[in-house]
């Protein structure tokens, strides 16, 4: 199991994820994703001292799923896996 | 309609000149989440699964041709260029940028409106018929004790800080189409043995993870007392309530834990204090209100319920299944109420476009007097259209793709945003709908079901009202997986009823069929003419379940 860093961007609201370096990514694969918990945990203390740019960090699953035919890191619930990829409906 | 005087204009500029300043300092980093949210949620602004959702104010749903314009602009200029219609009658916007939510609602005040108790635990927007004004069989015009409420409420200093959310609903009709008593404080306007109108007052009901039909404690309350006896009831709730968890918070667990009767007590002494006081509503205060009410000017025309049948008869079939659908008799001779449903198939329920809140906007303007209502099913009604215009009418909405004849019927299905939008579901509840809507949308398979309510929730919390749909559907995690429960026999009209859970929960590929499954049985299991609600009853769930789990 590996675990990413989320959050909501303050400006947007949209769902960010804790990249290299202390920066946020929209884009899940391009997170950072943990191998340990607390090592994760390390990560999700950094970004509650950034609540000026995100709102309500917190920890998710994340495991490696074979999508086209390559192993890529995916939110394991469904609704992190909608947040990352937005909604499953088209908007009218 | 109701128009703002100075007061209301001047708080509401003030409010959004005070949201204006929070946002700032909080886009500066000058104050944190934890301080900002209480006061975010206090303009109606929420966080959701993709962004900020902001949740506007429709006063019991009646919005102006301009008001409905203005809402069009915002979603055109600071969302997707669309906005959703809520069951409580008001209007969610889903992509809002944070910094652009002040000058969302410094464009919404200039049109009389805003985002003000629709979010928080106070008392919220009022909501009431959709048909108040025009139905046939309606006793008295609600909106103007809606009125007084919204007056009374808004900003109430000692009802800021409730247990829970608070939500109050009348109806002047003895058809309900209001959804009073699943509410915290359902009104029914009434008449007693001396021929004199005052309320009938029920508490208590609501949905979530405790559905509760609401109690009549009081059968008849002068019109007089309406606000010192809704008074009385917020201060035994507001004193009694539990704060201690907000699962046990809504009033219908203090109803639950006191027992009717003495929780009538303690709001009879309570009332008892206070109703001779300022709160007694003079009849000049009661005619200053409906004032804002009076009929628009009506023609006055002939032939209106033959003209109405004989249309009913046109060889255009899907205009003849509209008007036996979405079209109300009215109580002025000559004149129809029309529900424009939002609902066809890929659509998903409640959503609306830009364009077309313009296009509706601009027929309520040439085909009545400029008024719109967003209904509790989540639709539009133009309450006073000419019966000799509505098949022009009809033919305009049909261009737009909103000439839909479903109302009432299987495919005017209720769905919260579910998971797809919504922090709390558990599953998904649009696309159970658009996949239900494309497998029932056949004119043949609606007119043959008849009056059908389906209601979706994508969770327990209940806002796609699934305990009072004819069929509910409530979406819950197994495992990870979504696995759909059904629910039979609800109703959130006159005969209000809450659904029975009809067996096992089914996975989410099978659940269309599931619900084909129902419709079949009813065709099966019905007499000449009885509706579903009636069949469920007479035959009980498991004639269904029998069927259903093959």
């Amino acid at each position: 199991m590996h675990f990413v860093v989320t959050a909501s961007a303050t400006k947007t609201g949209q769902p960010v994820y804790r990249a290299p370096a202390d920066t946020w990514t929209e884009r899940f694969d391009a997170a950072q994703s943990f191998g340990e918990r607390a090592l994760a945990e390390a990560a999700l203390e950094a970004a509650r001292r950034e609540e000026a740019v995100v709102c309500d960090p917190y920890l998710i699953d994340a495991a490696h799923a074979e999508i086209d035919g390559e192993p890529r890191l995916r939110p394991v619930a469904l609704k992190e896996q909608i947040r990352a990829d937005g909604p499953t409906v088209a908007l009218p | 309609m109701y128009r703002y005087d100075e007061h209301d204009a001047t708080i509401i500029r003030e409010r959004v000149a005070q949201f204006h300043d929070q946002v700032a300092r909080r886009l500066s980093g000058e104050i944190s989440e934890n301080e900002f949210k209480p006061l975010r949620l206090q303009n109606g602004l929420y966080m959701q699964l993709h962004a900020y959702m902001l949740r506007v104010a429709v006063p019991y749903g009646w919005l102006s041709s301009a008001q409905l314009h203005r809402l069009a602009h915002v979603a055109r200029t600071w969302d997707k260029g669309y906005g959703h219609l809520s069951t409580r009658q008001n209007v969610q916007y889903n992509w809002p940028a944070l910094e652009d939510v002040p000058k969302i609602l410094a464009a919404l005040a200039e049109v009389e409106m805003h985002a003000v108790q629709t979010s928080g635990n106070c008392i919220r927007n009022t909501t009431s018929d959709h048909f108040a004004g025009v139905a046939r069989e309606e006793l008295e015009d609600p909106r103007p004790y809606c009125e007084l409420i919204r007056q009374w409420s808004t900003f109430h200093p000692e009802f800021a800080a409730l247990p829970r959310k608070f939500k109050i609903a009348v109806t002047g009709s003895p058809r309900d189409r209001a959804a009073v008593q699943i509410h915290d404080i359902g009104i029914r306007i009434v008449e007693n043995e001396a021929g004199e109108r005052g309320f009938e007052i029920l508490v208590g009901g609501g949905l979530g993870r405790t559905p509760r039909i609401a109690r009549s404690i009081r059968d008849f309350l002068p019109k007089a007392d309406l606000l010192s006896y809704l008074e009385a009831i917020l201060r035994v709730y507001n004193e009694q309530g539990r704060r201690d968890n907000k699962y046990k918070a809504r009033i219908k667990i203090l109803v639950d834990a006191l027992g009717v009767d003495a929780f009538r007590e303690a709001v009879e002494a309570e009332w008892a204090e206070i109703k001779d006081g300022a709160m007694k509503l003079t009849d000049e205060e009661l005619a200053r209100v409906a004032k804002h009410f009076e009929p628009p000017a009506y023609e006055s025309l002939e032939g209106g319920d033959a003209l109405l049948a004989g249309k009913k008869l046109s060889p255009n079939r899907r205009f003849a299944a509209w008007l036996e659908s979405n079209v109300e008799p009215h109580k002025v001779p000559g004149y129809a109420a029309v529900v424009i449903t939002v609902k066809s198939p890929g659509r998903p329920p409640g959503d609306i476009t830009a364009d077309h809140m313009d296009a509706v906007a601009e027929l309520a303007e040439r085909f009545g007097f400029g008024e719109i209502v967003i209904t509790h099913r989540q639709n539009l009604c133009i309450p006073d259209v000419r019966i000799d215009q509505l098949e022009a009418l009809w033919a305009e909405l049909d261009a737009l793709a909103l000439g839909e004849a479903n109302y009432f019927r299987a495919t005017d299905i209720i769905a919260c945003p579910g998971l797809d939008y919504c922090s709390l579901a558990n599953a998904r509840s649009i696309p159970v709908a658009q996949r239900l809507t494309e497998r029932l949308h056949k004119l043949e398979r609606l007119e043959g079901v008849g009056e059908l309510t389906i209601n979706i929730s994508g969770c327990i919390n209940a806002c796609g009202h699934h305990h009072v749909g004819n069929i509910g559907v409530l979406g819950i995690d197994k495992q990870g997986e979504e696995f759909y429960q059904l629910m039979l026999g609800g109703s959130s009209a006159e005969d209000a009823s809450l659904g029975k859970i009809l067996g096992p929960a089914i996975p989410s590929d099978e659940i269309v069929d599931a619900v084909d499954r129902v419709l079949d049985a009813y065709l099966s299991l019905r007499n000449d003419g009885e509706r579903f609600l009636d069949c469920v009853r007479r035959v009980g769930t498991r004639s269904f379940k029998e069927r259903v789990y093959v």
